[in-house]
Order: C-alpha cells, then structure tokens, then sequence
C-alpha cells in the first residue's frame, strides 16, 4: 500500500528533476581576435589588443527568440605581465556587410551597407583594461576601425589605429568565405561573423516544411508558436495525468 | 461522496500547481539559490591572498634559498613587503626574487625585484622596502608565481628581531603554462642586490618610473 507521503515524495522528485534539466543551459565563450602593438614611445613596452563581441558566439535579433546583445568589447593589457591598461580613449568605426557577397564585392571598408563612425569604447566599472560598446547585432559580416591612444601605466601615450573584421564560419547560412581582406596587418584568430539563430533550432522546425534554409528563414515565428504550443497543451495535459493518477491510486488504497 | 469529492479537487489543485511551477521554471529557465545576502563575498572574482613570514631568528647559509611564495600556475599581481638586514647603501644582505621556479630547470626563470627603500619605515638595524609585483615600468621579471629570498652575499645572513616577508596578491593575470618563460634563469645565475630606488632622497635619478613629482609640478606652476 502507498502512503500519501509517497506520493508527494514521486511529485517532489518529478518537479526537481524538471527544474535541474531547465537550470542547465549554460552559455559557450568562443574567441577573440589579438595582436601585440610594439610602441615607439619611450618607456612602452608591448601591449596586447583583443577585440570581439560579448557572449561569442553571436547571433542576430529574434523577436521572441534573442536579443542580438553582443557588445563589441576590447580588452588592453601589457603584453610581458599581462597587467591590464586602464585610462584608453579608443572609438570604433563599425562597417556591416549584409552577406559575403557584399562583402567581397567591396573595395573597402567604407564601401559597407551600413557604416557607424565615432563610436565610443567606454572603460567597464570595476574591470580595468576593458572597454565596451553596446550594440545589438544582425546576422551579417562586421568589422571595426579600432583608433585613439593608450596610456601606458602613465608613463607613454601609446596610439592605435587598426582594422579588423570577423571570421566566417562554413556553416549552414554563415557568411562562409574569406573575410579578412580589410584587415590590418598583426591580427591574429578572430571573432566570429554573427549567424541567424534559426540555423541552431533543434529539433529543426524547417524540417517539416520543404525548401532552402534561405528561403525558410521566416520559419523562427513558427518556432516562438511551437513552443507556446507545447506549453500550452502539455501543462494543462500534466494536470490532468496527475490528477488521474493520484486518484487511482487513493481508489486502490480504499480497497 | 461529497467528502470524497472534496479530497479529490484537493489533489487537482496540488497537481494543477506542481505542474504550473514546473511549467513557470522550464520556460523562464530560472532557478532559486540560498540566500547569503549577509556575506559580501569577493569583488571581481578573486579572493585576496596574503602570506607573512615571520624572519626573525633565520640565519640563511651562502647560496641558501629561502621560498617564500608560491602560485603556480598562476602568475599574480601584488605587492611586496620585506624587512631585512641591508648595507649603507640600503641594499638588503640577502637577495629578494620573483619570477617561475618550474620543476625542470629549463621552465624556471627568476629576475631581482626592483624595491623601493622605505626611509620612513626603517630602523637602525634593519630596511624595509616596498616592490609592485611584477613591475613593468622598473623591470624584474613580467610573470610571477614564485617569490623566494636567496643569498648570494658569500656570507650567512642573520635576520634581525622584526623581520619579515608580507607578500598580498590581488589578482591573478593568467597561467604560466599559457606564457612559459623563454630564457631559463636560475637563482643561482642571479646576481647579489636588488634594484633600489628611494622617492625621498635628494637624488632625483633613483626615483624610477611609475611616480609623479608633484613638489616639483607645484614649484613650476
């Protein structure tokens, strides 16, 4: 015979389990582009410039489905200590190319679909050596003119100029090809282009209707009602079930 | 019946709000943590480590080596403190120094810490000194996991009442397994004394980098 207490226990166990597999996605932190400055200056010594987007890999704005936050962010340090460089002026000049094809029929930088100029990288409260510029993104191809002076523990006024723009991933609706012609010269790895995140569902919701995953791009609605779909069916469904089964089992108890 | 009836709307309501709850969390992704809302806790993720070694009563042989911290595979930023027996010239007797003692030989390089002679602070029978670890602008090596005191003075060197080491680190700047050091340097291939550069002498040339003049700034305006 099963006790009432057994059954709170099963429930307990149920509702536990449900909330330590929904408390489990966790996010990925992928790399950054770098290059050392050797300055001129006396008294300077190399300094180490990284320079990506928060939360790597990006993603472009979904309603319903994220939020495309990926701040372009630029982390100073002396390069020997690692020690990190507050006090920068740093602005960005930010270049956005729709797809590959715009991208490679460029001559230059300026020539991109949309250009923002003047932007500037703000020091991050508590985080020496880190600057940021809040931006949300769209899938597409982006690049950033990186300019303005460092100061060097006080002692030397370090300036940077430079060009860097992401590196395209051969995946499904990535801007797949060679992205690196406007670079300047010392950049090393990279930061990713930023991806539609339709081309991460799983299970693929595209996969039930026919077509190219360019032409299904407007399937990520579809997604959003899916899952409120899902939701909507299967908690009043999980009451039920519940509700059904407790009672069988207090109908057996009375035998 | 009715009572039967009753117990049983209970038992939906119970179902209908365990499932709403687990609904609520799936879609939220949300979680409920304990609250410690009384402990501050760390700012910026580091906990602060401070070592203090007491010196007094030590008597450190020729080539003795004396460890005196130790982060690998951290190397760390920090300061350093030290009272130690020290010359005329305010060099100490023994040898302070900084860098990676790895377990092979060919990882291992250590640099004198550039000190800061602290006047105001001293006493007749022993110096205290200052460093920044590491220190970029006055040299020592960049990247420090190990702090040790060695003598290299070809004498024994006794340590006076009052001496000590207080080493506080404040953050870890990365792993020396991502930056080994290149250059192997043993304590043995150092040299005896440290760098010493004093900010309240009359002589402006040992000041080093890293400090502004502010009586001469104020003279000039």
């Amino acid at each position: 015979m099963m006790r009432k207490a057994s059954y709170y226990n099963m429930i307990a166990l149920a509702a536990v389990a449900a909330t330590m597999v929904a408390a489990s996605f966790t996010g990925l932190a992928y790399g950054h582009a770098h290059m050392t400055i050797t300055p001129t200056e006396e008294n300077a010594n190399p300094i180490s410039v990284v320079i990506g987007h928060t939360n790597e890999p990006t993603y472009g704005a979904l309603a319903g489905i994220h939020d495309g936050k990926h701040n372009v962010e630029v982390s100073l340090e002396d390069a020997a200590t690692a020690l990190p460089l507050s006090g920068a002026n740093l602005t960005v000049d930010k270049y956005y190319f729709r797809d590959i094809r715009s991208f490679e029929i460029a001559n230059s930088p300026e020539n991109a679909d949309v250009v923002e100029r003047n932007v500037t990288l703000s020091p991050v409260f508590g985080d020496a050596g880190h600057y940021m510029a809040r931006q949300v993104m769209q899938p597409g191809i982006y690049g950033y003119r990186l300019y303005g002076t460092i100061d060097y523990f006080g002692m030397a006024e370090v300036p940077i100029d430079t060009t860097v723009f992401c590196r395209a991933a051969d995946s499904e609706g990535g801007a797949a090809g060679n992205t690196s012609k406007f670079n300047s010269e010392g950049w090393e790895e990279g930061y990713g282009c930023t991806e539609r995140i339709a081309d991460i569902y799983f299970p693929n919701t595209r996969a039930r209707t026919t077509g190219t995953a360019a032409e299904l791009d407007g399937g990520e609605d579809g997604y959003n009602y899916y899952m409120l779909q899902t939701l909507a069916a299967g908690i009043p469904a999980t009451g039920v079930v519940a509700f059904l089964g407790v009672r069988k089992f207090r109908r057996k108890d009375g035998q | 019946m009715p009572e039967r009836l009753l117990s049983n709307l209970k038992l939906l309501v119970v179902a209908a709000g365990i499932t709403a709850i687990v609904g609520i969390v799936a879609y939220n992704n949300s979680s409920v943590f304990a609250s410690h809302s009384f402990e501050l806790g760390t700012a910026g993720g580091a906990v602060p480590d401070n070592t203090h070694i007491r010196l007094d009563g030590l008597t450190l042989p020729p080539g003795s080596v004396l460890p005196v911290y130790d982060a690998s595979p951290n190397f760390v930023a920090g300061h350093f403190l030290l009272r130690a027996p020290c010359d005329e010239g305010h060099v100490p007797t023994i040898t302070a120094i900084a860098g990676h003692i790895d377990e092979s030989e060919r990882g291992t390089h250590v640099d004198k810490v550039p000190l800061y002679y602290i006047a105001h602070a001293s006493g007749p029978d022993s110096c205290v000194w200052h460093a920044h670890v590491p220190d970029p602008l006055n040299g020592g090596a960049p990247r420090v996991t190990d702090i040790a005191l060695v003598n290299l003075s070809g004498e024994p060197v006794s340590f006076n009442p009052g001496d000590a080491v207080d080493i506080n680190v404040q953050r870890v700047l990365g792993s020396i397994s991502d930056a080994p050091y290149d250059e192997m340097q043993l304590p043995a291939n150092v040299t005896h004394g440290n760098p010493i550069f004093d900010l309240n002498d009359d002589n402006p040339d040992n000041d080093g980098l890293g400090f502004l003049h502010h009586e001469e700034e104020e003279d000039e305006e």
